[in-house]
């Protein structure tokens, strides 16, 4: 019989021979149990079990039995759907390719469990879901086709119709190849990037995204990735109850508890954040291989992730780009507040933002308002008639926004709107005549020359076209000339009338008039390309130039009020093409403002019906790939944009948003070579020049970028753009001289706050420290609420040796930044900032309070230790400054930043530094 | 990058049930009392929820079960993973419990002949057709109780919360060496009793 005292001898005996080899267990058992029989007999059948036993209660869960497959291949479903195979089994039940008959494609089928089908609740949240997957066509995302009902041996059959993805998951990919190399791992992640976003604005959560929801499929030269049961995950699952009022399910048990995020696994609300915080696991596997807190247990994983940081991917990539390490880490941040907004943010982020961005984002098109130019041209005096003089050989031509004489707002637009159609319509003329270049519209407009005389430095032209437009009683006066851009002599004039009656006809003959000024020869049949070809009722067409004159200003009430004269426009004619097409540019512009989706649909049903009717018209194309860019759909706006550029090869606008959106795509090559291409074309234009510098730019490449500004500013030398973009590309190149020289022009062409503190930047790092000073308080001047602007000039005159006026900077600065954390409390950072400045002004007590109190609420990312260890290190706590600064240093955080932040300087000298920045050759 | 987030509180003792976990870390039994019934009632209702229906292919996992249960419970700020060994030290037993119950009502419809192989590896993932398995265990448990109570428990808190060796150590105040010493043994004894109650 047993007796926990005989146990005990049989427990200290076993774990001795268990622990022996085979061989010599006997002769040690005998030992160990001196000849008690029985005791011996005992533990040889407990250590025959224990060899046997194998996995017995502990081990990777029991696989699940093989069971058959509800379906066998030839049944046809729901009379339409034949089965081929069974792909696999998921969660939710099987998956089948199968043959649609009545449309001869393969689909997948995926067939729900009985039992989940059954739940009434279950199946009415299914079907809203599937309503709302069907929305979202993007190539990244599976598409949803249909649910459908079955019934076989008396059993209903609920399945989904989805398109077939033969592919393997990304689970599978890494678990043969470990991690994702580089080139690839980006491809794939903005693919997935843009499926998110193409699902978040059809108002889809995935709520389960996962490596196992992404297929990956081999086409030709890259690797397609699709993403998988977008917000159907979460309903197909053996169903909970909810006597409790959980607003979604939270399912613990169901999903994949490794993937969720904080919010998910406490049973809160789900938003878009969730799923950024899913997508920052993905980029985390797939750049290191492993999920962060890979432990023991699958819920120690899960629970660590809610109560501390994960270990940063560089950690374990170390050659990992620090641009994906913060990006990874902030989707990752528990919060959801904290993390990215959009998928878009974090493609972004992953791809190109460099911070050397001191120029403004191009505005491609959609660009906001600007102030039609008010030439008040006097009466034009036709004295050159009889001799003409030549017109250069080469023509660069801008044609200034005309002005009006008499007639209400809506004819002024009218007069902008013909400006506009000219530049458009002479810029066609491009193709055949190699002279000629024409100024593209957007930089007219940018430019507002307040006089016409910085015209031809600003804009790069040797001709300028103006118009003073006179309507009275029916009849309209157009005094056109064609002005030398440097003395602004009249080298051509004319005066175009031109009855009510043939307002249609406008257009055509501005252009052909123009052009013979110009002794440029329209080429036969170039009217033709011209939209305004088949017959229009005239009513509709004036309606038409006045909205699209609105249109181009681009500013909330111009563009309703273009709305309100486009629909009337077709109203009058509803197959006008044209202002369909215009109707679905200012749609498009104002969804991106207001980001309301309703205007999306309509600019993207608006920009169909101008398709519908036209489909050789390059604007039509132009409004859809406006529309499909904006949701993310890159690839479809490509296509329609390649296709407006075939039809209108010469329209800068196109070019140039074809441009960008390669490059957003990822189509790098692509992008360089079209922009190569029109600077092949146009070599007198620094337009092109530009786009190109700043696409290299952009992407961190200066020493090519380089050449092409300057060539820019050679052809344009009053134009402030490319003194900016340049004046960049040096200072990211620690060219500070030449950036001294170059922004001091820029600040002659345009003294505003941005150009005085980037050449306040310039002269700090050369050391200038006085003549810094001199520049950073011209820039606080003109933009006092600026506290970096302040504090700018405080660290000059703390380097120039000027301690009072530093201290007095540092004392605004604070004063201002004071204003914004007392209107937004819960602002982190700049608490964080503020305790800078404290400690900067000596406040060391101060400093430190802040600082604590921001630790509290900030987002403890690698700016945020970074500005700590400055605190620190001026409050004197060493030991602090170095901790606080090797962890800004491991959350990625670029070290060239904390080489240039002279608050370190003697930090930098600590040999504790060294071991920090990974070797002594990392200190200064 | 200015963001709404929730001050931290300063100390995480703003459940009822964290300070009883403390309390009972510091060896205090009576807290394990006022524990009992708290948990009880949330993993019971839980797991109602979990076995509610007739399902056929019905799979349940119970450590996930409890660390719901715990979640609910001791909400974010109870996420200290030396408290959660000690709230699943006391769930396993009410586990085992419930468990053993639900199998008992599964397994009478299920009996029948044939052979039946011992497949019980991990109660992550425990199936309907695994039930006569686990009354058997439980069995076989309450057998070794008689002789070896801490042993007992252990396989109780590997078993039916799927806690790992350190916080199996933890739940118990032992070190993770003896925990798997303890535990091979305890297998191998189990499995032989096992086999021996299938073959009667």
């Amino acid at each position: 019989m047993m007796t926990p005292e005989r146990w005990a001898r049989i427990k200290e005996i076993f774990a001795v021979v268990a622990e022996t080899p085979r061989e010599s267990r006997t002769s040690i058992l005998a030992e160990l149990c001196r000849s008690e029989q029985d005791l011996q007999a005992e533990i040889e059948k407990l250590l025959a079990q224990h060899d046997e036993m194998g996995g017995f209660l502990e081990g990777s869960p029991a696989p699940a039995a093989e069971k058959a497959s509800l379906l066998q291949a030839g049944t046809i479903i729901a009379e339409r759907y034949q089965i081929v195979a069974l792909l696999g089994r998921g969660g939710m039940g099987e998956v089948y390719e199968a043959e649609d008959r009545e449309l001869g494609e393969r689909v997948a089928l995926k067939v729900l469990h009985h039992e989940s089908a059954l739940q009434q609740d279950v199946m009415d949240r299914l079907r809203r879901e599937v309503q709302l997957a069907r929305r979202v066509t993007h190539p990244n995302v599976c598409r949803v086709f249909d649910l459908g009902y079955h019934r076989q041996a008396g059993q209903p059959i609920t399945f989904l119709s989805m398109e077939l993805i033969k592919g393997e998951t990304l689970t599978e990919r890494l678990k043969r190849e470990g991690k994702i190399a580089f080139p690839e791992a980006l491809h794939i992640a903005r693919q997935l990037c843009q499926a998110l976003g193409a699902a978040h604005e059809a108002g889809i959560l995935h709520r389960d995204f996962k490596c196992g929801n992404v297929m990956l499929l081999e086409t030709g030269a890259q690797v397609r990735a699709v993403v998988t049961d977008f917000g159907i995950a979460r309903w197909i699952q053996p169903p909970r109850d909810e006597t409790k009022s959980f607003a979604t399910n939270t399912g613990l048990v169901v999903g994949t508890p490794a993937y969720m995020s904080p919010e998910q696994l406490m049973g809160e609300k789900l938003t878009a954040a969730s799923d950024i915080y899913s997508l920052g696991l993905v980029l985390y596997e797939m750049v290191t291989g492993v999920r962060p807190f890979r432990g023991e247990s699958s819920w120690t994983e899960t629970l660590k992730r809610l109560s501390a940081d994960a270990a940063a991917p560089i950690t374990m990539v170390p050659d990992l780009d620090p641009r994906w390490n913060r990006t990874i880490m902030r989707c990752l941040q528990r919060s959801p507040a904290a993390r990215f907004a959009s998928a878009r943010e974090v493609l972004d982020s992953l791809q190109h933002r460099t911070r050397y961005s001191l120029s403004d984002v191009r505005p491609w098109l959609l660009a906001t308002a600007c102030v039609a130019l008010a030439l008040g041209l006097g009466g034009v005096v036709l004295r050159d008639r009889l001799w003409p003089p030549s017109l250069p050989a080469q023509k660069h031509i801008a044609v200034i926004p005309f002005t009006l004489k008499g007639g209400s707002a809506a004819d002024q637009a009218t007069a902008y709107g013909l400006a506009e159609s000219l530049t458009q319509n002479l810029g066609r003329l491009q193709v055949t005549e190699s002279s000629l270049w024409v100024v593209p519209w957007k930089e007219v407009r940018n430019q507002k020359p307040d006089n016409i005389a910085r015209a031809a430095s600003a804009l790069g032209a040797n001709l300028l076209i103006t118009g003073q437009m006179e309507k009275s009683e029916g009849k309209l006066q157009l005094r056109a000339a064609v002005k030398d851009a440097h003395t602004l002599r009249n080298l051509r004039a004319e005066v175009i009338e031109i009855p009510e009656t043939g307002m249609l006809r406008l257009e055509d003959t501005l252009l052909e008039r123009v052009s013979a000024m110009l002794q440029l020869p329209v080429p036969a049949g170039m009217l033709r390309h011209l939209p305004v070809d088949e017959t229009v009722e005239p009513g509709a067409y004036e309606f038409y130039e006045q909205g699209k004159g609105y249109l181009l200003h681009y500013s909330a009430e111009d563009v309703d009020r273009a709305i309100v004269l486009l629909q009337k426009a077709t109203e009058k004619d509803s197959k006008f093409a044209l202002a369909y097409a215009n109707l679905a540019f200012a749609y498009a512009w104002k969804y991106r403002v207001t980001r309301d989706p309703r205007l999306l649909e309509q600019a993207r049903s608006l920009a169909g019906r101008a398709l519908a009717l036209n489909d050789r018209l390059a604007p039509a194309h132009l409004a859809l790939a406006l529309a499909q860019k904006v949701t993310g759909d890159l690839d479809s706006a490509v296509r329609e944009l390649e296709l407006a550029l075939q039809l209108d090869p010469t329209d800068a606008e196109t070019l140039n948003l074809l441009a960008l959106t390669y490059d957003e795509s990822g189509r790098l090559l692509q992008a360089e070579a079209l922009l190569k291409d029109a600077l092949k074309r146009y070599p007198g234009s620094w337009v092109n020049y530009n786009s190109l510098g700043y696409f290299y730019y952009r992407h961190g490449q200066f020493t090519q970028a380089e050449p092409l500004f300057r060539t820019a500013i050679e052809l344009a030398p009053d134009n402030p753009i490319s003194y900016d973009n340049l004046g960049g590309v040096y200072l990211a190149l620690g060219k500070y001289k030449e950036a001294d020289s170059l922004l001091t022009r820029a600040i002659a062409i345009k003294p505003d706050a941005n150009g005085y503190s980037n050449l306040g930047t310039a002269r700090f790092y050369l050391g200038r420290y006085s003549d810094a000073a001199a520049m950073f308080q011209k820039a606080a001047e003109l933009r006092p609420a600026d506290h970096r602007l302040w504090r700018n000039l405080g660290d000059a005159y703390t380097l120039a040796g000027d301690r009072a006026r530093a201290a007095q900077a540092y004392e605004t600065a604070r004063q201002e930044l004071e204003k914004e954390v007392a209107s937004r409390p819960e602002n982190g950072q700049a608490l964080t900032v503020l305790a800078l400045y404290h400690a900067k002004l000596g406040q060391q007590e101060k400093a430190l309070q802040k600082l604590a109190q921001a630790g509290r609420i900030a987002e403890r990312d690698g700016a945020f230790f970074f500005n700590a260890a400055m605190v620190y290190e001026l409050a004197g706590q060493r030991e602090q400054a170095i901790g606080s600064l090797g962890q800004a240093i491991r959350k990625g955080y670029p070290l060239a930043e904390i080489r240039d932040a002279h608050e370190l300087d003697q930090l930098r000298k600590d040999s504790r530094y060294a071991s920090l920045a990974g070797g002594p050759e990392a200190a200064k | 990058m200015s963001d709404k987030v929730k001050p931290e509180p300063e100390d995480d003792a703003s459940r009822p049930i964290t300070a009883l976990l403390a309390q009972l870390r510091g060896g205090d039994k009576q807290a394990e009392a006022q524990l009992i019934p708290m948990v009880y009632n949330e993993l019971h209702r839980l797991a109602r929820h979990y076995m509610r229906g007739e399902r056929g292919d019905h799979t349940l996992q119970t450590s996930a079960l409890v660390n719901e249960a715990y979640m609910r419970l001791a909400g974010e700020h109870g996420i200290d993973w030396k408290n959660r060994a000690h709230f699943f030290g006391v769930s396993a037993q009410i586990m085992r419990r419930i468990l053993v119950d639900h199998a008992r009502t599964r397994d009478a419809q299920k009996r029948g002949g044939g052979t039946r192989k011992i497949s019980l590896e991990n109660a992550f993932v425990y199936s309907d057709e695994q039930s006569w398995q686990v009354i058997a265990l439980h069995d076989a448990l309450n057998k070794l109780a008689q002789w070896d109570e801490r042993q007992c428990r252990i396989v109780e808190l590997r078993f039916f919360t799927g806690l790992s060796l350190e916080e199996t150590a933890e739940a118990l105040s032992l070190s993770p060496t003896t925990i798997k010493r303890e535990f091979q043994l305890a297998k191998a004894w189990l499995y032989g009793e096992l086999n021996q109650q299938f073959s009667e």
